[in-house]
């Protein structure tokens, strides 16, 4: 690992500051374990490394209103574990459940993983089908942002630099909403080969689709939507037919790419079979919501 | 018989260490004054270097010392079981990955600085990455003896001759591409030279190994190359000799402290060792009735860079010879640019017995037969006659004297295993599931597999007891400390013979200025070759108790017993002494207490040999939709003859159906097809499975009691691993009609095989260089 | 090289330390204070050998600076028998053969401790689920699983 400065704000004005004067060569970890993996393969190699998790007004997950606020330095075993995470919610606790081991969890943070914007990352795709926004703090202000549009890329989102996500909002669900999530892997509690979360909310006649977002993680440099798919399924009653339709046109929207472990014609089918499956545990959430 | 420390669940004797976290590994291990070794790598698959200059890096404040090939013998040197032939350092490099120079500093940071100063000029060669092209003859030729190596046949009767008393011939044809062993322990070894003598501490399997072929390398004296073998952290062949191991040697000589060599992960991973990637084809002659006529077996085995094998060790000959009156056996070896190659658990064995395996269950299904009724009819017993040992014969150009089995609970293996997995209410006959729901289709699938306990040519076990003078004793093994549970077992076999508590037992191995030369702990040995031998040393000490107890209680030795630690006339139970009291006695002649003292050299007979024998049940669910193949429960029944420690076999039994159904579902190095570097070289990308992956295997031990072992027992270790791909094979088989020959099976080819409705060729999958499927 | 001052309480015992900015804790642990019972198994923070536990949370200590821990308190293996009386979970790894070759056992033992100390009465799955993401490639699963079961029900006293 090559050598950097190590500095470690305990204050959210302090850490502002400190990332307004930086002249692009600062990185700022959360729980720092993915960072330092990088900066151990010398992939990454910062000048400055700001250490946030001292800031612990960062660190809470409340329920309001309009549904959760999640503070950016919470860490996934904190939103696995609360109590506050139930009902529509409870996506969130199962996929947290199956990200990585414990260990990460105790010290990884939501934030954190949602400012490393990995690919194959668990938490976006989720956060997205939930409607999520983040909220942004800098010297200068304030400003919210829709997690879809704050992933941009292959490890690329839309923070400036002198800016840090401060906070995750989660919207309640509207009414008979059903999410569901899985993600397909080689081996037990690995990251995804593809992921995929639906969203399904119903009409008051409980019958047919009212909105709907699919959310395909591990098949785009960032986690997308699949909105010719949702568009199939909006405004129509929701049967094994016509989620079939679907998943054909999200596996058509994907676009993976081949690794080592699956092809990109394999990881298409297996959006395919996804789509189908998590479609219908949605709808089946959502008729019980 | 009833036995007070055999069988028993004992803990293990190194226990409380492993659980504090007090057990050294090498990579723990930090001497005074020492440095820190880092090893420059070749880039490219095969290239001359034509120049290469360290004069920055010797300048670099901290770096203590350099190596190329300038500074190291031009001879090759030679790997015991051939794993390894070639020059420490060579002014050729042959895989991405070779050693091209190594720093000692006096930091890892300044070692890693000093390699990125090193100019080195190459000039690239062809290379060769596939077992097929490297057999041309206009292939480039990785080594300097050429890519092929004389192969190794074993033959007998006439097989044309087989072949033509058969009703049915099967031919098959499987692939494997290459596992590796993945062990959690990380390899390192420190060498320190004081004037002439050289000591080396390292986590090894193979301790005497080290110290012979390095002491012969390095022309020195055996009594002055000291090894101290540490605890390895796991190793299934991992941790033998390495060309590694010689890096420090040399950096410390030059250097005059004593210097440290860490591999990382990725360098154990890129550029130890691995299972071999390997083709195997059997042609089977098979009579109506079941009856085996003629084998032919063909395996070629890819020896990456510096490999030299020609003699996967094991044949399938001795599990199937019962009926067989010919048989042929060709082993092939050969070379390429890939990272070395060699043994790694169930060498041989396991993927040979893959081809085997589907090659009988071809016939079975073509006769009307099921998987278990032609394999009862054929397997091997007690006294049937035993082909292997093939490379002394081969190597010393002898007559192969006839020998027999020794003992085979292969029946009883099948038997109880389909009783345990429900076989007769859940076969459903070939290509036929249990159960379909769905795209999720269940079977059930079968296979059986033997494996050496140990073999008589690879050297003796030898081992010292001695009792102290207040009834402890101390044991003292040349055998490697790979985490199988050795130390445990030994113990338990002398506390079992001398009567004596086995918690007042203190072992001591694998430390050669101290403990008496023994063959590596390899090919299942230590249960049964090293048992005997602790057995014999054992009981020579009782007989040298006993004589001292005969004065004592006034009766001859032959007629005193020792049991939980009290000396006493058989019979007479009264009469005597506490064993800690007659080994505390002053003896008025000498005026001392008494020295007891014994050692025994064994080596397993060449006839009747010893194999242990399995057979492996899988239950699983196909999910058609997505290829991916689920384990719900594995039956792995066992005859290994006495169960010396249940719960040390148990683990090792797991183990080897993890590491076996890993291989078959996933588990596998990719090569990139450029420049046969290996990609996943760690543990994210090279998948493994663990407990929530595969259901508690059920384990079951028949233990057929074998004439030759100590207590009855044979090995188990190796073994464990062979029939699992197998068995799944035809389970996904069962459930979808669809064969797998080639290892891996991963959900994409299991998806894509399941599309094409056909079974996948081996002939099109080339592992070799599988970037993807 | 950088040097920061560090404050940190290791298995109960308080140490003001000055160390580089890139030592990880493990290094720390492994290297400056030669608490080498926390092993290194891989360089890609997935096998878990490494695991220590942080204010009594299981965490990776090869993916943390030492740095990230000033004025937390860590708890090693070394740290976890009281003098030569072991710990009910380390006595019952060993008699129920709960380990083979030893070198992910103290990780797993953490791990576990850290499991028992949040939850006394944990289920066979959920001690499994914890146990799953470390790595024994000596298959020792079946058997840990046992060990920790049993660890809790001595230590819920029953």
């Amino acid at each position: 690992m090559k050598n950097f400065e190590y500095l470690a704000p305990k204050t959210v004005k302090d850490a502002l500051t400190l990332l307004a004067g930086d002249q692009g060569d600062s990185k700022v970890i959360a729980g720092g374990q993915s960072l330092l993996l990088l900066m151990g393969h010398g992939l990454v190699t910062p000048k400055y490394l700001i250490d946030i998790k001292g800031i612990s007004s960062l660190n809470y997950l409340q329920k309001t209103q309009s549904g959760l606020e999640i503070g950016s330095l919470t860490t996934h075993r904190s939103v696995e574990t609360s109590p506050l995470i139930r009902n529509g919610f409870c996506v969130l606790a199962q996929m947290e459940g199956a990200l990585a081991s414990l260990e990460t969890r105790n010290w990884g943070t939501l934030g954190g993983n949602v400012c490393h914007a990995d690919p194959k990352g668990d938490v976006c795709p989720v956060l997205i089908a939930l409607g999520a926004k983040v909220k942004m703090i800098s010297l200068r202000g304030e400003r919210t942002m829709a997690v879809e549009d704050f992933s941009t890329g292959y490890f690329e989102t839309a923070l400036n630099p002198d800016e840090l996500l401060a906070e995750i909002q989660v919207p309640n669900p509207a009414p008979r909403t059903g999410t569901a999530y899985h993600k397909f892997t080689m081996i037990e509690g690995d990251y995804a080969i593809v992921s995929t979360t639906v969203s399904i909310t119903l009409d008051a006649s409980n019958e047919k689709c009212k909105d709907a977002r699919i959310v395909l993680g591990a098949v785009a440099p960032a986690p997308m939507r699949a909105k010719r798919a949702e568009k199939v399924l909006v405004g129509r009653e929701i049967k094994d037919s016509l989620l079939q339709e679907a998943a054909q046109i999200a596996s058509e929207e994907a676009e993976p790419v081949s690794d080592m472990h699956a092809s990109d014609e394999y990881k298409r089918e297996l959006v395919k079979v996804l789509v189908k499956r998590v479609g219908k545990e949605a709808l089946e959430k959502a008729g019980m919501a | 018989m009833e036995l007070s420390a055999i069988g028993k669940r004992v803990a293990l004797e190194d226990a409380y260490e492993k659980v504090t976290g007090k057990l050294k590994f090498a990579v723990d291990i930090s001497l005074p004054g020492m440095l820190h070794a880092k090893v420059l790598r070749s880039p490219y698959a095969h290239a001359k270097i034509v120049n290469i200059d360290t004069r920055k890096a010797e300048a670099l404040p901290g770096v203590r010392a350099i190596i190329t090939h300038k500074d190291v013998p031009k001879e090759e040197w030679m790997e015991l079981w051939l794993n390894y032939y070639g020059r420490v350092i060579d002014d050729r490099v042959r895989f991405v990955g070779d050693e091209v120079a190594a720093v000692a500093a006096t930091s890892i940071d300044v070692a890693e600085e000093a390699l990125s100063l090193i100019e080195v000029e190459y000039e690239e060669l062809p290379h060769v990455f596939d077992l097929e092209e490297a057999m041309k003859p206009d292939a480039p030729q990785v080594s300097p003896y050429g890519n092929v190596r004389e192969p190794t046949i074993v033959e007998w009767g006439d097989i044309e001759q087989g072949f033509k008393g058969a009703d049915l011939i099967v031919e098959h044809k499987t692939r494997a591409g290459s596992q590796q062993h993945a062990p959690v322990g990380l390899n390192a070894c420190i060498a320190t030279w004081e004037g002439d003598k050289l000591t080396i501490w390292t986590s090894a399997q193979s301790v005497f190994e080290i110290r012979d072929v390095m002491a012969r390398y390095l022309k020195m004296p055996m009594s002055k190359v000291r090894v101290i073998g540490l605890p390895t952290g796991g190793s299934f062949g991992l941790f033998w000799l390495n060309n590694f191991h010689f890096i420090p040697v040399f950096l410390a000589r030059k250097a005059g402290k004593p210097v440290k060599l860490e591999l990382t992960r990725e360098e154990i991973f890129s550029t130890v060792k691995r299972r071999e990637i390997c083709m195997t084809s059997v042609k089977l002659g098979v009579k109506r009735d079941g009856t085996f006529t003629a084998i032919h077996m063909k395996h070629y085995w890819e020896n990456g860079a510096y490999g030299f094998k020609t003699n996967p060790y094991e044949t399938m000959s001795d599990l199937w010879v019962r009926n067989l009156k010919h048989g042929k056996f060709e082993f092939h070896g050969v070379s390429t640019n890939l990272c070395t190659a060699g043994c790694m658990r169930g060498v041989g064995d396991l993927v040979q017995d893959f081809c085997m395996e589907q090659a009988i269950d071809k016939a079975a299904e073509k006769l009307g037969m099921g998987p278990l009724e032609i394999r009862l009819k054929n397997h091997s017993r007690a006294g049937d006659p035993q082909r292997a040992d093939v490379p002394f014969y081969q190597w010393a150009k002898l007559a192969r004297p006839e020998k027999t089995l020794s003992s085979s609970g292969m029946d009883k293996c099948i038997k109880e295993g389909a009783k345990a997995i429900g076989w007769q209410e859940k076969w459903k006959g070939w290509g036929q599931p249990t159960e379909v729901n769905g795209s999720k289709r269940r079977a059930i699938g079968m296979a059986v597999s033997s494996h050496c306990s140990g073999q008589r040519y690879l050297g003796t076990s030898s081992v010292t007891v001695k009792v102290n003078q207040d009834g402890s004793v101390n044991l003292f093994t040349g055998a490697g400390r790979m985490g199988q549970g050795m130390e445990t077992t030994q113990a338990q076999i002398v506390a079992e013979v001398l009567g004596v508590p086995v918690e007042s037992i203190k072992g001591t191995h694998g430390d050669t200025e101290v403990c008496p030369w023994s063959v590596a702990t390899v090919a299942s040995i230590n249960a049964h070759q090293t048992g005997v031998a602790t057995q014999a040393a054992a009981a020579e000490a009782k007989r040298q108790v006993c004589e001292l107890a005969s004065k004592e209680l006034g009766a001859k030795p032959e007629d005193i017993d020792i049991k939980k630690g009290v000396v006493f006339v058989k019979g007479h139970p009264k009469r005597s002494i506490p064993f800690a009291d007659l080994t505390a006695k002053i003896d008025p002649e000498t005026g001392t207490w008494p020295t007891i003292i014994a050692s025994a050299s064994k080596s397993i007979p060449h006839s009747p040999v010893a194999r242990f024998y399995m057979a492996h049940f899988a239950e699983v669910e196909v999910d058609t939709d997505t290829g991916k193949v689920k384990i719900l429960r594995y039956v792995a029944v066992h005859d290994s003859g006495r169960i010396i420690n249940p719960s040390i076999c148990e683990n090792q039994v797991v183990s080897g159906v993890l590491q076996g159904c890993g291989f078959a579902l996933g588990e596998r190095l990719v090569f990139d097809e450029n420049t046969g570097q290996i990609l996943n070289p760690n543990f994210t990308d090279y998948k493994i499975l663990k407990a929530l992956d595969v259901p508690d295997p059920e384990v079951i031990f028949v233990e057929e009691i074998d004439p030759v072992g100590t207590f009855g027992a044979k090995g188990i270790g190796e073994g464990t691993v062979c029939p699992c791909a197998a068995a799944l094979a035809q389970a996904i088989y069962n459930a979808t009609g669809v064969e797998f020959n080639a290892i891996p099976f991963t959900p994409e080819i299991v998806f894509r095989a399941l599309r094409s409705g056909v079974a996948k060729d081996a002939d099109e999958s080339r592992y070799h260089v599988a970037y993807l499927n | 090289m950088i040097t920061k001052d560090l404050s940190i309480t290791i298995n109960g015992k308080q140490y003001r330390l000055s160390v580089g900015a890139r030592t990880l804790l493990v290094d720390l642990l492994r290297n400056d204070l030669e608490l080498t019972g926390t092993k290194v198994a891989c360089d890609s923070g997935s096998c878990l050998a490494c695991t220590v536990l942080v204010d009594g949370k299981a965490v990776k200590s090869c993916s943390i600076l030492a740095l990230q821990v000033d004025g937390r308190s860590v708890l090693t293996i070394e740290g976890l028998a009281n003098g030569d009386k072991l710990h009910p979970i380390q006595e019952s790894f060993v008699k129920n053969h709960g380990l083979a070759c030893g070198y992910c056992t103290p990780g797993v033992i953490m791990s576990a401790k850290a499991l028992l100390d949040e939850n006394p009465s944990p289920t066979e799955d959920e001690v499994r689920h914890v146990i799953s993401d470390h790595l024994c490639r000596c298959g020792a699963y079946p058997k840990i699983v046992k060990s920790v079961l049993e660890a809790a029900e001595i230590m819920r006293g029953e």
